[in-house]
Order: C-alpha cells, then sequence, then structure tokens
C-alpha cells in the first residue's frame, strides 16, 4: 500500500471512529477516577469512635449464640468493606396504643411513628455512624416480636439515607419480609446485603466487564456481518420493460364469484391485578437526619 | 480505419458527455473526418502500421504503440454492420465516481480499489447484443379467494369469498436483449439492463471512436433462449400482477406463447473495471447511459478485523464504564 493510500485508510478510520474513541476515552477516564476514588476511600480509616463495638442487640433472644456470632464477624467484614455501619437490634416491646404511650413515653400511640423513633433514638444514643458519631453512615434494624406489633423499621443515617430511595429502603424490607418468620437470621443477612446493593454504585464489579464483552461481541458480530455483506446488484428491469406501448393488450379480464364460507370462533378473555407500598425522611429527636421504613406483620 | 481531427491531424474521439465528436489534442468539435480503409490488412494499425494483436471478435480497440482507437472496417460493414447504436452517454470520470461511490457502500473495501490509478484503467466497450422481437399470447384461470373477518360481541367471523379468475391478453415484445459476447458474463448483462431505447440510433462507426468494441460472437439462433427466458419471466409478472389482490389463488390453467418476429443486431455501452486484489479478479461493469453499476466489491479482511476490534474495544470500555460509574 502505497503512502497516499495509507494516509487515506488513516483518514477514513478516524473519520469513521472518532467519535467512538473520544466517547470510550471520555468514559475511561471517568471510570479510573472512580476507581481511584473507592481506592482511596477504601484506605481512610474509621473516623468515628465513640460507637460501642457491639453491633447485634438481640434482646427479644431471636437467634442462637452461633447465629449472633456469625452475623456479628459478617458485620465487621462488610463494615471493613463498605465503610458504613450495620446493626440489628431486636426487640419485644409494646409499640402502639395509650398503654405503651404511657408507659415508656412515646410521643405518639401509633405504631410507625414508635417504631422509627425507636430505631433512630438507638442510633443516635449510640453514636452509630462510620465516619462520625452525629449522622454518620450505617443502617439499622429493629426488629420488634411484640405478638400482634410484630414488624420490622429500618432506620438510615448518613450517605445510607442519602443514596436510598423508597424504592429502594422497600426493597430492603422485602428482603427481610421474605425470611422474617422462617429464618431470622438470613433475613438479617439480607438486610445488610441489600443496604450494600443500593448504597455501593460506582464500585466496579466483574459482571459488568461480563456483560460488557457479550453485548459487545454481538454488536461487533452484526457490524462484521454488514459490513462484509455485497451483492452483484438488485435487478432493476420492469416486467414490463420491453413491452411495447408499455403494457398487453387485454382481451379477457374476469373475476366472477363463485361462492362463500362463514365460519365463526368465541374470543376468550382474561384479567389481572397488583399491588404498591413507601416510606420516607424525618429529623429524629436527637436533631439527626434520618431515612428509612417498616413493614409491619 | 480512424478518425482525424481536420484542424491538427489528431485522433479525434466520440465525447459522451458532448455527444459530439471531440478532439482530445486541440478541443474542436465536429471537425471528424474519416480516414481511409487501410489497405494493409486487419491486423495493421492504420495510423503507425504496426501489427496489432487483432482478436476473434475485436471490431474496435486501441493501437498499443500509437494509441489510436481503430476500427476494424471488416467487422463493422455486411454481416456485422449493426442496425442500431446506443452511444455512450457517461464519460469515463462520472464512472469512475460511480464505482467509487459502489466501493464506499461497502465498508471494509480495500483502499486502493478507489484509487485514481488503479481506476484509471477502466475501458469502454461496446458490447454486441441480439434484439428480439416477440408476439405472445398469454392466457390464466385460477380460482382466488379474499377473505374478511369481524368481531360481534364475543365472537369473530371469518368469511372467504371464492372467485374464478380469467385473463387472456397480447403481450407485443420490443428489442429485448441478449448479450452476444462470451467474454461478458450472462447474469451482469442481464443485471445492468435497463438501458433507456428512446436513445437507441441508427449504427455510424464515429460513435465507437474512442471505445473498445466487439461484433457478434455467435448467431441469434444460439442465444434466443435467454431472451424467450425473459419475455417468459415477463409474461407470468403481468399475469400475475393482472390478478393480485387476493389473500390466495390456486392455478387451473396458465399458458403462454411466444412467437419470435425477428432478431436485430445492436451494440449497447458498457464501462468495464477490472479489480485485482489478493489474485482474486473483481470486475465492475457499468452501464455507459444510465450509470447502474454491477459488481461485487471485495473485502480486506485486515481492515475488517481492524476495524471489528476497535469498535468491540470501544463498546466494551463504555459497556463497562458507564455500568460502574451508574449502578
Amino acid at each position: 500500500m502505497n503512502a497516499n493510500s495509507k494516509a487515506e485508510e488513516t483518514k477514513l478510520f478516524l473519520k469513521h471512529f472518532i467519535v467512538w474513541l473520544v466517547i470510550a476515552a471520555v468514559v475511561l477516564v471517568l471510570f479510573v477516577g472512580r476507581l481511584i476514588q473507592n481506592a482511596q476511600a477504601a484506605k481512610e480509616p474509621r473516623g468515628n469512635n465513640d460507637a460501642p463495638k457491639e453491633r447485634v442487640f438481640d434482646y427479644a433472644d431471636i437467634l442462637t449464640d452461633i447465629q449472633e456470632e456469625d452475623l456479628r464477624k459478617y458485620i465487621a467484614e462488610k463494615e471493613a468493606r463498605y465503610h458504613m455501619d450495620f446493626v440489628v437490634v431486636t426487640a419485644n416491646l409494646l409499640v402502639e396504643g395509650p398503654e405503651a404511650q404511657e408507659m415508656y413515653g412515646y410521643t405518639t400511640p401509633y405504631w410507625e411513628n414508635n417504631m422509627r423513633d425507636l430505631a433512630d433514638d438507638f442510633w443516635d444514643t449510640n453514636h452509630f455512624g462510620f465516619n462520625t458519631g452525629f449522622e454518620g453512615d450505617g443502617s439499622l434494624l429493629l426488629d420488634n416480636r411484640y405478638p400482634g406489633q410484630r414488624g420490622e423499621w429500618l432506620s438510615t443515617s448518613g450517605s445510607v439515607y442519602v443514596k436510598m430511595s423508597d424504592a429502594d429502603v422497600e426493597y430492603v424490607l422485602n428482603g427481610v419480609d421474605q425470611l422474617y418468620d422462617v429464618d431470622p437470621y438470613h433475613a438479617y443477612i439480607n438486610y445488610i446485603d441489600r443496604i450494600i446493593k443500593k448504597t455501593t454504585r460506582g464500585q466496579f464489579k466483574i459482571k459488568y466487564l461480563f456483560w460488557g464483552v457479550v453485548i459487545s461481541f454481538f454488536i461487533t458480530l452484526f457490524y462484521w456481518l454488514s459490513g462484509k455483506a455485497d451483492k452483484l446488484a438488485s435487478d432493476t428491469t420492469a416486467y414490463t420493460q420491453y413491452v411495447e406501448g408499455g403494457e398487453p393488450k387485454v382481451h379477457i379480464s374476469r373475476d366472477q364469484f363463485l361462492r362463500k364460507n362463514t365460519t365463526a370462533r368465541k374470543i376468550e378473555t382474561s384479567s389481572g391485578g397488583g399491588r404498591s407500598g413507601g416510606g420516607g425522611g424525618h429529623v429524629s429527636s436527637g436533631g439527626a437526619h434520618h431515612g428509612g421504613g417498616g413493614h409491619r406483620h | 480505419m480512424f478518425f482525424q481531427c481536420k484542424n491538427c491531424g489528431g485522433n479525434i474521439v466520440y465525447n459522451p458527455e458532448k455527444q459530439k465528436m471531440v478532439c482530445p489534442f486541440c478541443e474542436s468539435e465536429g471537425t471528424e473526418e474519416k480516414g481511409e480503409k487501410s489497405s494493409y490488412g486487419m491486423g495493421i494499425c492504420p495510423n503507425c502500421h504496426g501489427e496489432i494483436p487483432l482478436e476473434q471478435f475485436t471490431s474496435a480497440m486501441f493501437c498499443p504503440y500509437c494509441n489510436t482507437s481503430i476500427i476494424v472496417d471488416e467487422r463493422v460493414e455486411g454481416e456485422y454492420q449493426p442496425r442500431r447504436i446506443l452511444p455512450f452517454k457517461l464519460g469515463k470520470e462520472a464512472c469512475k465516481q460511480l464505482i467509487k461511490d459502489r466501493c464506499k457502500k461497502v465498508l471494509f473495501a480495500p483502499a486502493d480499489v478507489m484509487s485514481e490509478a488503479r481506476l484509471d484503467s477502466i475501458q469502454g466497450i461496446y458490447v454486441p447484443y441480439w434484439l428480439y422481437d416477440y408476439e405472445t399470447e398469454a392466457y390464466y384461470e385460477g380460482e382466488g379467494s379474499q377473505i374478511r373477518k369481524w368481531r360481534s360481541g364475543d365472537m369473530e367471523y371469518t368469511e372467504v369469498s371464492y372467485y374464478e379468475i380469467v385473463r387472456s391478453m397480447d403481450i407485443p415484445y420490443r428489442l429485448v436483449p441478449a448479450d452476444a459476447s462470451i467474454k461478458m458474463p450472462d447474469d451482469v448483462m442481464n443485471l445492468i439492463e435497463p438501458y433507456d431505447y428512446k436513445e437507441f440510433v441508427p449504427f455510424e462507426e464515429r460513435f465507437m471512436s474512442g471505445f473498445n468494441g466487439e461484433v457478434y460472437n455467435m448467431p441469434s439462433g444460439e442465444i434466443k433462449h435467454r431472451a424467450e427466458d425473459k419475455v417468459k419471466r415477463s409474461a407470468d409478472g403481468i399475469l400475475e400482477s393482472s390478478y393480485s389482490g387476493y389473500a390466495n389463488v390456486r392455478t387451473i390453467q396458465k399458458n403462454i406463447n411466444i412467437h419470435e418476429q425477428e432478431a436485430s443486431y445492436g451494440l449497447l455501452p458498457v464501462w468495464v473495471y477490472d479489480y485485482s486484489y489478493r489474485g482474486k479478479s473483481y470486475p465492475f461493469y457499468v452501464n455507459g447511459q444510465t450509470g447502474k453499476v454491477v459488481g461485487k466489491v471485495p473485502v480486506s479482511l485486515s481492515k475488517a478485523f481492524l476495524y471489528a476490534t476497535t469498535l468491540f474495544a470501544c463498546l466494551t470500555v463504555i459497556i463497562t464504564g458507564i455500568s460502574t460509574l451508574i449502578f
């Protein structure tokens, strides 16, 4: 290939790919920047030493000793990796009604408000939070097993509160609900895993690379096949091209009705339905901003 | 013979863009005079008297020594005189651009298929054709059905109506072409059609000046089956379109009778560009009147690989990067 052809080829190549290359370069820079950012964040030590070391408060005695220990280890591992506190509190408390209000000094007789306040206050009082003891990063799951008033409440704080939407909170609570009665230990594991899933955006995962490669492969395959596709030419000669005058001399053109048949069938129909849910952000009695929500069983 | 310019004595040729004789040396127009018939015989250039490699069916060519456009007298007169000729309408430059446009549509075409140096080798050829006239009778009998559906309440009704279809027509065909050159592939010559026959003119040698040409390689009887196949397909298509609109058609009887009336000899213009790539030939044929290009563009595997790899890499980075940043 001579110099002119090579220059022409390079020009064609760049013309064809300049936009893709620029976009890829920009994405790559942002991606590397995020990786560096994550790496630096991972090195930051715990900024809050006011909170107790304990994370599992099984007042309702739901878990076995082994489960409690396993849960502590699981939480410690996740906290070190994701830099947020996870707290599990089980209780057997009266939280609803005037009696509860009188006994425990709740501000309202309502289940939702009291569960929320209990969870938030427990967090604030103990100064939980990975980076700081006030509005620090993390979440608390309060599981109340009082008969007739059973349910869980999720309290979020700091970056967890900021990153999680109402739908995310529902997602976490649904994960707890799935195993609430049959396997509380794994219900709490679900809570932790789902919080991590919804708050750790911007983390590189191998599955992104896998899907990136797979999708790119199929698009490239289509591109390869279409780039190679070629045929001699299409037949553009009309049927009447060589007919003198452009049309035939028609002697007979008859369309005579013969008969008809009619058939009928019944149309099948079907129907369906759906449901929905939610939660919200507020300021606790300690003056801290919390998010979250709860489910009553 | 060859055509000389009265002004400067140079070899004057037919210019497709101007549709007249133009001298490439002094640019005079219409100043041609026919050179005398060579007394040296067919295989000698009438200008420089060099021996020319005249092939069996060649009727016009360029002298390999003096590049004069020569028309072989013996092959354009008597039984070899064409009745009609369709002069070139597209010049070499226009044709080169058409080929470039065609090649640009294939992403992985090698770069030098469109290089000026390569495209300059393009040649204009008057291809010999037998042109047939036919009178045809077409008769069709069949049964067609039309379907109607509608709903009423929770019931759906389907009504099928049946019709007897009868068609009878005479179809006169004029100048159905079949190329009479062994060198030109039949499938390509079929695809390069159609030509606009309104631009046919009675044959004159001057139209061949500046181009190559051939006489018919075989008599009309030997290739008329190709023209008859075209007529049958055409008649089939005309019949079918006359009863379109039915959901289904069942044929009971179909007859197409073809009667040949006449076969005449004519010349049609074709530009030919032969591109070699990796030891294989990729010829392109361009209709010298309409500009339709027939030919398969080669694919450069190295270019295809480079482009595909680049796209794959860019897409992988973009998809992986965006997934990481967003999710």
